[in-house]
């Protein structure tokens, strides 16, 4: 209800004289008010009882995606540092043979892992590279294609060119068997 | 009815639910008492919209008891002006409210109060000019101080000092004419 401070604020603005009608209409007109709270909708009464998922369990999520965002974006700028300067390329593949070498043994020496056309126009190291395996695609030759703006297939391990059937011929790849459904003959009674 | 504190919101923290039931329980009968007295057609209808467009905005409350008071009656004003825009282009209809039929008979007590009490305070109330009643039905009805009440209808805290005396005095000039009919 009114507070008496507020009340007594209001009634000190009327005239002296005027006070108890003026005071009798104001106590009508508060008690206006119902007593009690009003039957709320179907929906209030949902939200004044659900509460929405609160947004804390996702805090102990914080530190890793921090961390995770940090990553990537390092990684996206080396990256994009690489991509952008040949110099960088060379100067990074000397830091990693670097520490590769300095993690060596002692009597070994360090073999540079520089991409082929470094390695080429660079002085030639001692120890022998090991060869790293190339895809091969049968029927082809390694270098077939390369450096003639002819794009290579992608290899197929175990794909070999197959023969078109041709029309009333039988199928080198299955002898015997012309590609069409069985269908045995009907006994005779 | 009225339990809104400082002491009551902190104790809701971060629930807006449960903020909101403090708010509904406190303050809803003000709020339809407020609205019953503009002459809304529906006035619970007009309650439940103000405390569904309360909802959102409890994340953000500042001011705590007083900021909330002042809050939901700033909506509870919106929407009665939007809501009589709306009934003035509309059919004229009139709300059945039981407690205001006086062609029913009241239980005894309720004769005795108002016969001691002058009855027709809503009536007396509308023969005021419109600032004169908003600025009463706020002071009384919501029972906001003079700041909150000028902040409400954007006007000075001596604007509202002032339509709030010439409401009072304009009530004792009608209060004294009605008395002398009566003798």
């Amino acid at each position: 209800m009114t507070r008496p401070d507020q009340f007594d604020e209001l009634l000190q603005d009327v005239e002296a004289d005027a006070r108890p009608a003026v005071g009798e209409f104001l106590l009508a007109l508060r008690d206006t008010v119902p007593t009690k709270p009003i039957t709320p909708s179907a929906e209030l009464a949902r939200l004044m009882q659900s509460e929405p998922r609160p947004i804390a369990p996702l805090r102990h999520l914080r530190t890793p995606l921090v961390v995770l965002a940090v990553l990537v974006a390092a990684g996206t700028g080396v990256g994009a540092a690489a991509a952008a300067s040949p110099e960088f390329r060379a100067g990074a593949a000397q830091v990693f043979s670097g520490l590769v070498g300095g993690s060596a043994p002692s009597g070994a020496r360090p073999v540079p892992k520089t991409p082929p056309a470094l390695a080429t126009s660079g002085p030639h190291p001692t120890a022998t590279p090991v060869p790293t395996p190339t895809p091969q695609v049968p029927g082809r030759s390694q270098h077939g294609g390369e450096g003639r703006g002819i794009p290579q297939k992608p290899a197929v391990p175990g794909h070999q060119p197959t023969e078109h059937p041709q029309p009333g011929g039988k199928s080198a790849n299955a002898p015997g068997h012309s590609g069409l459904p069985h269908v045995p003959a009907p006994r005779k009674p | 009815m009225d339990s809104l504190s400082d002491g009551s919101i902190l104790s809701c923290g971060d629930n807006v639910s449960q903020l909101l039931a403090l708010a509904y329980t406190s303050l809803s009968g003000r709020v339809f008492g407020y609205v019953r007295s503009r002459g809304v057609d529906d006035p619970e209808a007009i309650t439940h919209d103000v405390f569904l467009a309360l909802h959102p905005l409890l994340k953000d409350l500042t001011g705590g008891a007083r900021g909330l008071r002042t809050l939901v009656f700033s909506i509870a004003h919106a929407r009665t002006v939007d809501q009589l825009r709306i009934q003035s282009r509309t059919t004229m209809t009139v709300s059945y409210e039981p407690e205001l039929d006086r062609r029913s008979s009241p239980p005894v007590d309720e004769v005795a109060f108002l016969a001691e009490h002058s009855p027709d305070a809503l009536g007396l109330l509308a023969q005021l000019v419109d600032d004169q009643r908003e600025v009463l039905r706020l002071r009384v009805i919501a029972d906001l101080s003079i700041e909150q009440t000028a902040g409400i209808m954007e006007r000075s805290p001596g604007a509202i000092k002032q339509l709030q005396h010439r409401a009072l005095s304009n009530l004792r000039a009608r209060l004294a004419q009605t008395a002398g009919e009566r003798e």
